[in-house]
């Protein structure tokens, strides 16, 4: 299908109003739905938000920074708390993950027009720079000195923690991932660097990549498995990462689950997981 | 030759449009299998006419015809200056030198390498901002009666196989100036090993002829894919090989599928990936390389001390328009900051900025508080026009949003699909350079039909395994003129796309977009327009035009 057959439909949100009335999800309550995102504008100068629609409600699509964005033509697995934050973009937020399913959906195409109210705060995803202190008072400086708008305004990298006293300890870090994925979070991979170096500068005596593959349980009852193999793609990644960093790959233990636990339908996101352990 | 089994010569050569051979050397191993088909002295995979082609292009060209651009004739030892400028049709490149005057006589970059007369110089000319636009290209058929090495039958033409002496021939460089980029199919791994792609490839159209010639083609003894692309802008290359600063990890990680960046193959560092718009070359070095051995047909790679002074001189030019015929001097006092070559010079590469202080390419306010100013001639009106349009646009570039949609490789890399973003908030964001930080292979669709229309170029039909994660907008069936870095990773999710470019020298070096799709800056912006219905006014559209030809 091309592109121009594909243009997002703009529909009214009275469209979306569910036909149906549920008790809503209260705070604690779990979800774990398959459906499709639904993107929202929220005004010239803001990005968009997004939601999808289950039973009724609306929960809101937020990742961590760096896992993963709702992308219109893939359904999402929505898997989560509801939390008792505001209502983001219309939508409840929930404390878990959502994974743009890979394959087409071109039916998940709806993209509702600015409703007025329906706001996020400015700024990027991928910069911080944006929400950076005093980035405005800088600005307000280039207007009258303009040389200073082609000076970066990037921080300096955070000085390297200091070395514990001897004897150093073990160190550990949990990445999460979304269903089926082997690419990791941006910020959890910055905190695998400082663990990495953290093994160089100790002369760890090994580090172990402890990985699963998992399951989760959708509200129907239906049980989604990751594809085989995925704890060893996880570990595999892991280890060419870590060995690419500087450490021995003759140090790095992989220890690998492939039998994914039962799954409950509340925290089965969070068995998709890798610990990777510092021995020193 | 010790080179040869040097670890730069294996790792420059493994995308090679060459054959298998040369890649799986070994420490010990002789240097090429001469068994294998097109082996040519130590160079494998070269099949065998296109030496010979390349030993019947005359080394001097036959000058004639006045020209409106500069030509740097390979050979020629003339010595590049510290400053120059060179004219285009709106106006003046700068080009600077930041180490001095140049010495090309006897300059590697500058003199013929390989058995076809070609330098670098030919393709990365300092008048087309280190690129080669098709005026260039053009004037050069018309002076030399297609005899320039810069027409060598090897990419220099549509197909090798073709008969040279016919402009028709070399249709795609004299009309998009492309020129022939051949891959091997199925791809190599960065050790030459043969990998298993994860997509078929056909055939549908071909209107060149090579890849489906008998020699040239897919289903030659030497399995080559050819496709058509622009040579990238060779200048300002601080900001191509910096890796990114202030975006942890993305210093050490590539933000799409969070693996490693790849590494320079001599000091073990990472690499930016921006210089090829497949990423296919880790290095200048690399590049380098390969460039000499396919473009140049040089036989065996250069040598340490002319790759040395190659990479020397890549590193220390910096391009920018400085003059234009509306707007006058882009430089000095009371002109914005970003503007020339030399505030290229002194920048900091690889920084975002896509911030309100940065605005990409720094503030236009300058030309906006002149024009509040009376203007007392007319030419100063007209002067004073240009500029106030020039800074709106910078500003449509830096604030004015639109719905990005399904950009295979962008949205699809975590960013959301669609998300809303400028130009410059959005791909184009790296400080003074702008091109995307990231870095930023993505299917834009210009690659891809029917998004793109391009009749002149092949046209392949994609088919990917079931087992393989679909192409992210498009699917496992796709139809491409250039299924870009795909050739080099073999994966399904990369067909169709290639990395995004600088920005600076614009007004010298059209066409734009990687396979010359847009024939000027309004074209260019037209594209954008409709491919992501932004709903640009008449202005606005001249207004971006006159920003961009500043850069």
């Amino acid at each position: 299908m091309s592109r121009r057959a594909r243009l997002p439909a703009l529909v009214m949100a009275s469209a979306f109003v569910a036909a149906t009335a549920q008790a809503a999800p209260a705070p604690g309550d779990a979800v774990s739905f398959i459906a499709c995102p639904i993107a929202r504008d929220t005004g010239p100068e803001t990005d968009l938000c997004f939601f999808a629609e289950h039973r009724g409600e609306r929960f809101a699509l937020l990742n961590p920074p760096d896992t993963g964005g709702p992308e219109l033509g893939h359904k999402v697995l929505v898997e989560g708390v509801v939390t008792d934050k505001p209502r983001l973009c219309g939508g409840l937020q929930l404390e878990g993950r959502f994974t743009p399913l890979r394959e087409l959906s071109p039916e998940c195409n709806v993209l509702l027009p600015f409703d007025g109210k329906t706001t996020i705060a400015a700024g990027s995803a991928f910069s911080v720079v944006q929400r950076r202190t005093g980035l405005q008072e800088l600005a307000e400086r280039a207007e009258r000195e303009p040389a200073i708008s082609i000076l970066p305004v990037t921080q300096p990298p955070a000085p390297a923690e200091p070395l514990p006293p001897k004897p150093y300890p073990s160190r550990s870090l949990t990445l999460d991932y979304l269903f089926d994925s082997d690419r990791g979070q941006g910020p959890q991979l910055s905190e695998l660097i400082a663990l990495v170096d953290y093994a160089k500068a100790i002369k760890a005596k090994r580090v172990i990549v402890s990985t699963r593959r998992a399951a989760s349980r959708l509200d129907d009852g239906q049980v989604l498995t990751e594809t085989e193999g995925m704890g060893r793609r996880r570990a595999d990644k892991l280890t060419a990462i870590i060995s690419g960093l500087g450490f021995s790959t003759d140090r790095i233990v992989a220890r690998i689950n492939e039998e994914p636990p039962a799954p409950d339908g509340r925290d089965d996101w969070r068995a998709r997981s890798a610990v990777v352990t510092v021995e020193p | 030759m010790a080179l040869l089994r040097s670890p730069l010569f294996r790792s420059a050569t493994f995308s090679l449009g060459v054959g298998a051979c040369v890649f799986g050397l070994g420490v010990g191993a002789s240097a090429v299998d001469r068994a294998q088909p097109g082996v040519v002295g130590d160079v494998a995979g070269q099949v065998p006419a296109q030496q010979q082609q390349a030993q019947t292009a005359p080394i001097t060209a036959v000058e004639a015809g006045p020209s409106t651009r500069d030509w740097a004739s390979p050979g020629a030892g003339r010595t590049m200056p510290a400053s120059a400028d060179y004219p285009n049709e709106t106006g003046r490149l700068g080009v600077i030198n930041l180490s001095g005057p140049v010495v090309t006589k006897g300059h590697p970059f500058f003199t013929p390498l390989g058995a076809n007369g070609r330098a670098c110089v030919t393709c990365h000319q300092p008048g087309d901002a280190m690129s080669v636009s098709v005026q260039t290209i053009q004037e050069r058929w018309a002076a030399t009666g297609g005899k320039d090495p810069l027409f060598a039958a090897v990419d220099g033409s549509n197909c090798p196989s073709l008969p040279q002496g016919e402009a028709k021939s070399h249709s795609l460089l004299l009309k998009n100036g492309l020129f022939r980029i051949f891959l091997p199919f199925p791809p190599k791994a960065a050790d030459g090993s043969a990998m298993e792609p994860e997509f078929s490839i056909e055939v549908v159209r071909d209107p060149t002829g090579c890849n489906t010639d008998p020699v040239y083609g897919l289903k030659s003894d030497n399995p080559m894919v050819s496709v058509f692309r622009r040579p990238r802008p060779l200048a300002n290359v601080k900001y191509l090989l910096e890796l990114p600063h202030g975006v942890p990890p993305n210093d050490k990680f590539f933000f799409n599928d969070k693996t490693l960046l790849p590494k320079d193959p001599e000091t073990g560092g990472f690499v930016s990936m921006q210089l090829l718009s497949d990423g296919r070359q880790p290095t200048l070095r690399t590049q380098a390389v390969e460039a000499a051995v396919n473009h140049l047909q040089k036989v065996g790679a250069p040598s340490k001390a002319e790759l040395d002074q190659i990479i020397a001189f890549e590193k220390q030019i910096y391009v920018a328009q400085v003059q234009d015929i509306d707007g006058g001097a882009l430089t000095g006092a009371g002109s914005p900051p970003g503007l020339g070559p030399r505030a290229l010079a002194d920048g900091q590469p690889a920084h975002l900025a896509n911030n309100a202080v940065n605005r990409i390419f720094g503030t236009f306010k300058p030309w906006l508080d002149e024009g509040a100013l009376p203007a007392t001639t007319p030419a100063e009106r007209k002067q004073r026009a240009f500029r106030a349009s020039a800074a709106r646009g910078a500003d449509i570039f830096w604030r004015r949003r639109f719905v990005i949609k399904d950009v295979g490789n962008y949205n699809s890399k975590g960013l959301s699909n669609p998300f809303k973003r400028s130009c410059g908030s959005g791909c184009h964001n790296t400080l003074l350079a702008g091109m995307d930080l990231a870095p930023g292979f993505m299917d834009l669709g210009l690659n891809t039909h029917p998004t793109n229309e391009r009749p002149d170029l092949p046209l392949f039909k994609v088919t990917c395994k079931a087992s393989a994660p679909p192409q992210a907008y498009l699917g496992r069936t796709i139809y491409t003129y250039d299924p870009g870095r795909a050739l080099i990773t073999g994966k399904c999710v990369d067909v169709g796309s290639t990395m995004t470019q600088q920005m600076r020298g614009l007004a010298a070096r059209a066409p734009y977009f990687t396979n010359g799709s847009a024939a000027n800056l309004r074209e260019l912006v037209d594209y954008y327009d409709r491919r992501f219905n932004i709903g640009y006014s008449e202005q606005d559209k001249q207004d971006l035009v006159n920003f961009m030809r500043t850069l």
